[in-house]
């Protein structure tokens, strides 16, 4: 098994690892962790596509993907702390209201 | 604009009575709301100004048949078009059918006409004409066809509009039952037309007239035979013969013009008219032809017997039709077609004499059927009374009534043709003698003697008497169309002009003039005078008492020899079981069950699935990431997607 | 075959992610994640994509994860945390889903690895880089020339992130 597929298997690892944290997890705060795990995945993909192809162009959108993450992390947390604010709580079970 | 009728008779033929009932079923109630004399009236006045268009136009198409051209034809719509088979409403007045339509719409304008007398006190007749005319529109479009499909759905329509027609007074119960009668008994024999049609079009690919015609041959006689079983088997539903004739003695239920028009002049000749048009089959399957022919007689002797014992008058002129038409078949099987069509003609004309005047008595006597409780009115309806004598003396053969022409002739084919015998002619004579019994007891009943019940009766108004008096004068000279040709020339008359003019549709009987054991005069004049004995012996024994001398044979008779309730044991019965067994157990237990399952489940289920719309952010992600897997492995694994 | 570093690095990223899952305390899974993020910035340095390492160490260990230590101190989250519920069928269900997902993946890279084909290489080998002056030099080159539109637009986002952050973030004037 050479460098390739041990990352390219690493990236969907922590890509379904990042899933398992936003469906299982309560706690709003580790579901957004779990969000900043998946983008780790694809970043993950992304470089080690470049080095695989010798293109530089992965790197280029790694770059972009990490700064949109910071972007995103600071207003999602931004959101949390409302949340936290009107529910009382940042558990997932109190945050129901979008009822069928 | 004459143009344009001219070319398109058939059209106006047919539509006009349809246009009759649109009037008078649709358009009219929504315009006139309440119920009046008047508006009856007006009613019957749209229905009979359709009919008497439709009359002008048949007897315009006539004459221009008379003039020289071979048929006149209408293609109306397409219907069907397929690669190998295609059907269309056609209308095709050829010579057959111009007969036919003349009878249908001439004879129905005049019971048009008296219906408008007879439902003047009805509270919403239009409802009557609007089905008269939807009937005449079916029986045409039977007759004008020309191909068997649409000559089935006229086939359809008229059982249809009979079940209307005998349900008319439909709180009655019994008249509901009558008319469902009617109509099953009806659909029995249908099923033998389907099966008939789709085996032609099997063998032959068509469904046309014409071509089945040019297509027909000898060599598919074995096959033939069953599609000549299969359309008997329709004819006797339809025409009341032996054994499907139960529902007519019961469609008495309706108003009497329904009689005349449909259980007298036309919808039951529509048996007589598809054996005329389908000649170039049954002239194939001469087994089929004896066994049409055997069951004309039977059906005769059994009409005629039971007429005697009943005591409905209507229901007499039931058992009576049966018995004609049983002639009528006679001729047909012996492969006398133009003497059966004469027949057919002549009897529209008497019976619908007889039924008119039956209901002009009914009207008078406020209801009253039974003839028990008539006689001597003679006195207080002359005009009914003068017109059931001529109409009688037709039906009994006397001489140069119409009757006799039609009915001697029947006679005389019986025993001249290659198919008849002695015991075929016997018959006839018997169901002849027979005729002439139970007519006389029916006017004996009804018009002579003493007045029993002492019913106020008062003759009927101009609007029935007239159709009486013309068709009372259609009955006494309408024979003269078919004098036999000897006699013509010696009478200075031309030739038989039905059969001529039939002649190039319908085959003509070939007589075996100097084969024949008794020659047509010798025929005639023994009806004639087993006719007039049949008066006498009528006159005599019915003059006192109506019942027969023999009383259990009067009983047997009564019971019509007890027909229904054989047929009520034999098939009414176990349906009705077997209709129970699936009520009671099959949807009672389970079908009721299973509703009730179907409910628990749908509430359980949905009990589990609100989970998934609970709100519930995190089962929202994890149905989608279910659904991206699903599109992820199909992708993999299903190499074809 | 593949250097034993990456390996062991690997490693560590599997299961640092798996037990900032699994762990009780929101602030273990932080701490957690901070030391995923290392190890993966480690990875691609080995891998030779220095620039994004680094980018990877600063921007999201040392400034994304410090912003959510800071919320789980300003939120007071020390005990509640959500557990996971091992009763309920939802458990189960993204247990399956995640899981089988994963496999689903692992499937695709075997099949295709066995296939030929990889799209034509570039240009950009690890010496050529090297030859350009390394990873900064090729990356900055081509992002002010040919990705500055993405560039400016990117600076534009984080304008209206910090906007919005301060926006939402704001206590409410009673």
């Amino acid at each position: 098994m050479d460098t390739g597929i041990l990352l390219h298997c690493l990236s969907a690892w922590l890509l379904c690892m990042g899933l398992l944290a936003v469906t299982l997890r309560r706690n709003t705060l580790v579901m957004l962790m779990g969000i900043e795990l998946m983008l780790n995945g694809v970043n993950l993909s992304f470089v080690t596509f470049s080095r695989e192809l010798a293109q530089i162009n992965g790197q280029l959108q790694v770059f972009f993907i990490i700064t949109i993450a910071a972007v995103e992390s600071a207003v999602g947390l931004s959101i949390l702390v409302n949340v936290y604010r009107n529910f009382g709580s940042i558990k997932t079970d109190r945050t129901n209201t979008l009822r069928g | 604009m004459s143009d344009f009728v001219n070319s398109n008779l058939p059209l106006w033929i047919l539509f006009l009575p349809l246009f009759g009932f649109v009037l008078n079923g649709l358009v009219y109630p929504v315009l006139a709301k309440g119920v009046s004399r008047t508006k009856n009236i007006l009613a019957g006045s749209i229905a009979v100004a359709a009919m008497l268009g439709s009359f002008v136009a048949a007897v315009l198409g006539f004459l221009q048949l008379a003039q020289g051209s071979a048929a006149l034809h209408t293609s109306v719509y397409q219907w069907v078009e397929l690669s190998d088979f295609s059907v269309g409403l056609n209308l095709h007045l050829d010579r057959l059918s111009s007969v036919m339509t003349l009878i249908i719409t001439g004879i129905g304008s005049l019971i048009h006409l008296y219906s408008i007398g007879y439902m003047s006190h009805e509270k919403g007749a239009a409802r009557f004409f609007a089905y008269l005319n939807l009937f005449c529109f079916s029986m045409l479009l039977l007759v004008l066809s020309d191909n068997l499909l649409f000559v089935f759905f006229g086939w359809e329509g008229v059982g249809l509009c009979s079940y209307l027609l005998i349900s008319y007074w439909y709180g009655e119960s019994a008249n509901a039952d009558a008319a469902r009668k009617a109509f099953l008994v009806n659909r029995v024999g249908d099923l033998g037309f389907v099966l008939a049609m789709c085996m032609l079009y099997a063998k032959f690919g068509t469904l046309t007239f014409a071509q089945l015609l040019s297509q027909v041959s000898p060599e598919s006689a074995a096959f033939l035979t069953g599609v000549a079983i299969l359309l008997f088997f329709a004819a006797t539903g339809k025409s009341a013969q032996f054994p499907l004739y139960v529902w007519l003695p019961d469609a008495m239920a309706g108003p009497t013009p329904v009689s005349a028009l449909i259980h007298a002049a036309t919808m039951v000749t529509a048996g007589v008219y598809l054996f005329a048009r389908m000649h170039f089959v049954f002239e194939l399957t001469p087994a089929v032809m004896s066994v049409v022919a055997w069951t004309g007689a039977l059906t005769a002797l059994l009409g005629g017997t039971i007429a005697l014992a009943q005591n409905d008058i209507k229901k007499v002129l039931a058992y009576s039709t049966v018995s004609q038409l049983g002639f009528m078949f006679l001729a047909t099987g012996l492969g006398a077609y133009h003497a059966a069509v004469f027949h057919l003609m002549t009897h529209a004309f008497f019976k619908a004499l007889l039924f008119l005047g039956a209901g002009s008595v009914i009207h008078a006597c406020d209801g009253e059927q039974d003839m028990r409780n008539m006689g001597g009115l003679r006195k207080a309806l002359p005009i009914t009374h003068v017109t059931m004598l001529l109409g009688s003396a037709a039906i009994m053969g006397l001489p140069l009534f119409s009757g006799f022409f039609s009915k001697d002739e029947i006679l005389f084919a019986a025993e001249a043709m290659p198919r008849g015998s002695m015991g075929l002619f016997a018959a006839g004579l018997l169901a002849a003698f027979l005729t002439a019994i139970y007519t006389v007891r029916m006017l004996q009943m009804s018009f002579w003697g003493k007045a029993r019940k002492g019913i106020h009766g008062h003759e009927s108004p101009l609007v029935m008497t007239l159709p009486l008096m013309v068709l009372a004068l259609l009955a006494t000279v309408g024979g003269f169309l078919g004098v036999p040709h000897e006699w013509a020339h010696r009478m200075g008359l031309s030739g038989h002009l039905i059969s001529d003019w039939l002649a190039p549709v319908v085959p003509v009987a070939a007589f075996d003039m100097e084969g024949a054991p008794l020659s047509e005069g010798m025929v005639s004049l023994i009806a004639v005078a087993l006719s007039v004995v049949g008066i006498l012996i009528g006159r005599s024994m019915f003059k006192n008492n109506f019942g027969l001398p023999l009383p259990a044979l009067g009983r047997l008779l009564e019971a019509k020899y007890f027909v229904d309730e054989f047929y009520t044991a034999l098939f009414v019965r176990p349906l009705y079981k077997i209709g129970e067994l699936v009520s009671k157990t099959l949807e009672a237990r389970l079908l009721q069950n299973l509703g009730t399952w179907m409910g628990v489940g749908s509430a359980w289920s949905g009990d589990r699935l609100r989970t998934l719309q609970g709100g519930d952010l995190q089962v929202f992600a994890l149905i989608l990431l279910g659904g991206l897997s699903l599109i992820v492995a199909i992708s993999l694994f299903w190499t074809n997607v | 075959m593949v250097n034993p570093v990456i390996a062991i690095l690997a490693a560590i990223v599997a299961v640092l992610s798996v037990c900032m899952i699994f762990v009780r305390s929101p602030v273990s899974s932080a701490f957690s994640l901070v030391g995923l993020m290392v190890a993966l910035g480690g990875i691609y340095a080995m891998i030779g994509a220095h620039f994004v390492a680094v980018l990877q160490i600063i921007v999201y260990a040392g400034a994304v994860m410090v912003l959510f230590v800071f919320s789980i101190m300003l939120l007071n989250m020390n005990e509640e945390t959500g557990e996971i519920d091992y009763t309920s069928w939802k458990t189960y269900a993204a247990l399956g889903v995640s899981l089988g997902l994963a496999g689903l993946f692992a499937v695709a890279f075997f099949n295709w690895s066995q296939e030929t084909g990889l799209p034509a290489q570039g240009v950009y080998t690890l010496a050529r880089i090297k030859e350009i002056g390394g990873n900064a030099e090729v990356l900055s080159a081509l992002l002010f020339s040919q990705a500055y539109i993405q560039f400016e637009l990117i600076s534009l986002l984080i304008l209206v992130a910090i906007v919005s952050a301060l926006v939402l973030a704001k206590r409410k004037v009673d």
